[in-house]
C-alpha cells in the first residue's frame, strides 16, 4: 500500500498445508535492498526458490552495473522469471513494493506466469485477496503519513484475513520511508 | 620471419608476450580511415571521414556511423563487413536488456557486452580478431560517454579520442566544450588529416545531446556545419594577423584605410601593413565594406588638406614674401651702412 513518499507491504505469518497449519511464524516479504521488497504468497517451496534466484539476479546486477535495481527494473526481472516456467509455473504470486527515483514509492503484483499490474494506490494477493480488496478500498486515502499507513494496513490485514480460513495466526508489516524501515509483527486472532 | 611460428595460433603467446594476431589487428585499425569522438559538456560528438574506392559509388549508400540504441552511436576505422558483425551482436545485446528490464541499456553496459564479444574472439577456435576499433558515444543517466573498444576487447572512457590514419591530430580538445564547439573541433580535425577538400558528402557525423536522441546529421546538415567552421576559420585567421597592431578587426581595417591615406607623407608603416595584409584570406563583405569607408574617409580627410592649403595659398605667400621682405630689409640695414 502506497503512502506519502512512503509505503508498506503486510502479511499474514501462517504456513499451512491446505486445512493443517504447519508453522505459525513464517516469513513471506523478503528484502532485494534497501528500499526494495518482495512478498511472495503461494507455494512455499516456490516462493523461498524463487526468492533464492531473484536475490542471484538481483547480486549480480549489482556488481554489474555498481548500483541498486529501480522497482519497476526488478518487476520486468521477476516477470520475465516467472514467463520463463510458464508451462510449469512456480506457484508464487508476487507483490512487489519499492522506493525508486526521488523515493518515488512504486507497487505492483503478478499472476503465477508474469503478467503484471500496476497501480498506484494498493495491491493484494492470495487467498484473502477478495476480501483484502474490499478492505482497502473501503480504508485507503491517499497520500497518508507513515503512521497513518501503518495503522490502515494493518486494519485491512487484520480483516480480511478473519474473514479468510487459509490465513491469520498474526501479522508482519514493513513501512518503508526515505529515511528508515519499521518491521512490526501484530497479533491478531491467534486460532 | 621471426614472428611466424607464433603468428599462426591467435591463441599463442609470443616469447615476448604479445599476442601477433592482435597486433596485426590494431595495425588494420591503424591504417583505416580516420574517426574521432568528442566529449562536451551537453552531448557527444563522433565524426569519420568516408573515403570511396571509386568515385562512381554512390556515397549515400556508405554508412559508417550507426545507432545500436535510440540514445546510443557508433562509428569505426578498420574493416567494414567485422563493424556491421558488432553491430548485429550489439543491438541483439541492447535489446536483450531491454526485454528484462524494460530499461533501455546504460552506455557502460553495452560497451562491456560489445568488448566482451570481441573479447572472446581473440581467445576462440577457428575465428580472428575483429579488424576494428569501436568509438561508442551514448547519453544515458550517467550524462554523455565517449568509449574506444578495440580488438584486443578492452575499452576505455574518453573526453575525445581519435583512431585510424593521422591519429595524432586529434588533441585539440579543450576541458568543458560546448557541442557545437566540439562539432566544430571534430570537422577542423578530420579536415586536417584529410587528403583532399572535405565535403558534406565525404564526412559523417553523428551527435547526442541532452535530449537523448543519437542523430547521424544528414549532408545539408554537415554543409551547414561546414560553412560555420570556414566563417569561423577565416575570423580567427583574421585576427592572429593583425593582433600586434590592434585587436579588433574593425580598428586593424582603420588602421589600414589611415595608412593607406597617409602614404604620401610616410611610406614605411603602409609597406608594413600591405605585406601583412597579403597573408589575409579574403575579407567578408562586412569587413570589406569597412575597409572601403575607412578608406573613402581617408581619401577624402587627404583631399580636404589639399583644399585647405591651396585655399589659403595667398596669405600664406603673402606672409612668406612679407618674411622675406623683412630679412632682406634687416640685411640690407645691417650691411649697406
Amino acid at each position: 500500500m502506497v503512502g506519502k513518499n512512503c509505503f508498506a507491504i503486510a502479511s499474514d505469518r501462517r504456513l499451512g498445508v491446505q486445512l493443517q497449519t504447519v508453522a505459525t511464524d513464517f516469513q513471506r516479504v523478503f528484502k532485494i535492498h534497501d528500499k526494495l521488497y518482495i512478498g511472495l504468497s503461494g507455494l512455499a517451496t516456490d516462493a523461498q526458490t524463487l526468492y533464492q534466484r531473484l536475490v542471484f539476479r538481483h547480486k549480480l546486477y549489482q556488481l554489474r552495473e555498481e548500483r541498486d535495481m529501480k522497482p519497476q527494473a526488478f518487476a520486468s526481472l521477476v516477470s520475465a522469471l516467472l514467463y520463463e516456467k510458464r508451462f510449469g509455473p512456480y506457484f508464487c504470486q508476487p507483490v512487489i513494493a519499492g522506493l525508486g527515483d526521488n523515493d518515488e514509492p512504486f507497487i505492483c503484483t503478478m499472476d503465477c506466469i508474469g503478467a503484471k499490474e500496476l497501480a498506484k494506490d494498493f495491491v493484494v494477493s492470495g487467498t484473502a485477496s477478495e476480501s483484502l480488496y474490499g478492505a482497502c478500498e473501503s480504508m485507503y486515502k491517499p497520500s497518508m503519513e507513515p503512521e497513518e499507513l501503518f495503522e490502515t494496513i494493518s486494519q485491512a490485514l487484520q480483516a480480511s484475513v478473519d474473514r479468510d480460513c487459509l490465513s491469520g495466526w498474526g501479522g508482519y508489516v514493513l513501512l518503508v520511508t526515505p529515511t528508515e524501515v519499521q518491521e512490526r509483527v501484530i497479533k491478531g486472532r491467534m486460532d | 620471419m621471426g614472428d611466424s611460428q607464433y603468428s599462426f595460433s591467435l591463441t599463442t603467446f609470443s616469447p615476448s608476450g604479445k599476442l601477433v594476431q592482435i597486433e596485426h589487428a590494431l595495425t588494420a585499425v591503424g591504417s583505416g580511415q580516420t574517426s574521432l569522438g568528442i566529449k562536451a559538456a551537453n552531448g557527444v560528438v563522433i565524426a569519420t571521414e568516408k573515403k570511396l574506392p571509386s568515385i562512381l559509388v554512390d556515397e549515400t549508400s556508405v554508412q559508417k556511423i550507426q545507432s545500436l540504441t535510440p540514445n546510443i552511436g557508433v562509428v569505426y576505422s578498420g574493416m567494414g563487413p567485422d563493424f556491421r558483425v558488432l553491430v548485429r551482436k550489439s543491438r541483439k545485446q541492447a535489446q536483450q536488456y531491454y526485454r528484462l528490464y524494460k530499461e533501455t541499456i546504460p552506455v557502460t553496459q553495452l560497451v562491456r557486452e560489445t568488448a566482451a564479444v570481441m573479447q572472446e574472439f581473440t581467445q576462440s577456435g577457428g575465428v580472428r580478431p575483429f579488424g576494428v576499433s569501436l568509438l561508442i558515444a551514448g547519453y544515458d543517466d550517467n550524462g554523455p560517454q565517449l568509449y574506444q573498444v578495440d580488438p584486443s576487447g578492452s575499452y576505455f572512457s574518453w573526453k575525445a579520442s581519435a583512431m585510424g590514419k593521422n591519429v595524432s591530430n586529434a588533441k585539440t580538445y579543450t576541458e568543458d566544450m560546448e557541442l557545437d564547439d566540439a562539432i566544430h573541433t571534430a570537422i577542423l580535425t578530420l579536415k586536417e588529416g584529410y587528403e583532399g577538400q572535405i565535403s558534406a558528402n565525404n564526412i559523417e557525423i553523428g551527435v547526442i545531446r541532452s535530449d537523448r536522441e543519437f542523430k547521424v546529421l544528414t549532408p545539408a546538415e554537415i554543409k551547414d556545419f561546414l560553412e560555420e567552421v570556414e566563417v569561423e576559420d577565416r575570423k580567427s585567421r583574421y585576427s592572429v594577423v593583425h593582433s600586434s597592431s590592434s585587436n579588433q578587426s574593425v580598428a586593424a581595417a582603420a588602421a589600414a584605410g589611415v595608412a593607406v591615406a597617409f602614404t604620401l607623407y610616410n611610406p614605411a608603416p603602409h609597406q608594413k601593413h600591405s605585406s601583412r595584409m597579403g597573408l589575409c584570406s579574403p575579407s567578408t563583405p562586412r569587413q570589406l565594406l569597412s575597409t572601403v569607408a575607412l578608406f573613402a574617409f581617408g581619401a577624402g580627410l587627404l583631399a580636404y588638406g589639399v583644399h585647405l592649403s591651396y585655399a589659403h595659398v595667398e596669405p600664406q605667400r603673402a606672409r612668406t614674401l612679407a618674411r622675406d621682405q623683412f630679412v632682406r630689409d634687416y640685411l640690407k640695414r645691417k650691411y649697406d651702412k
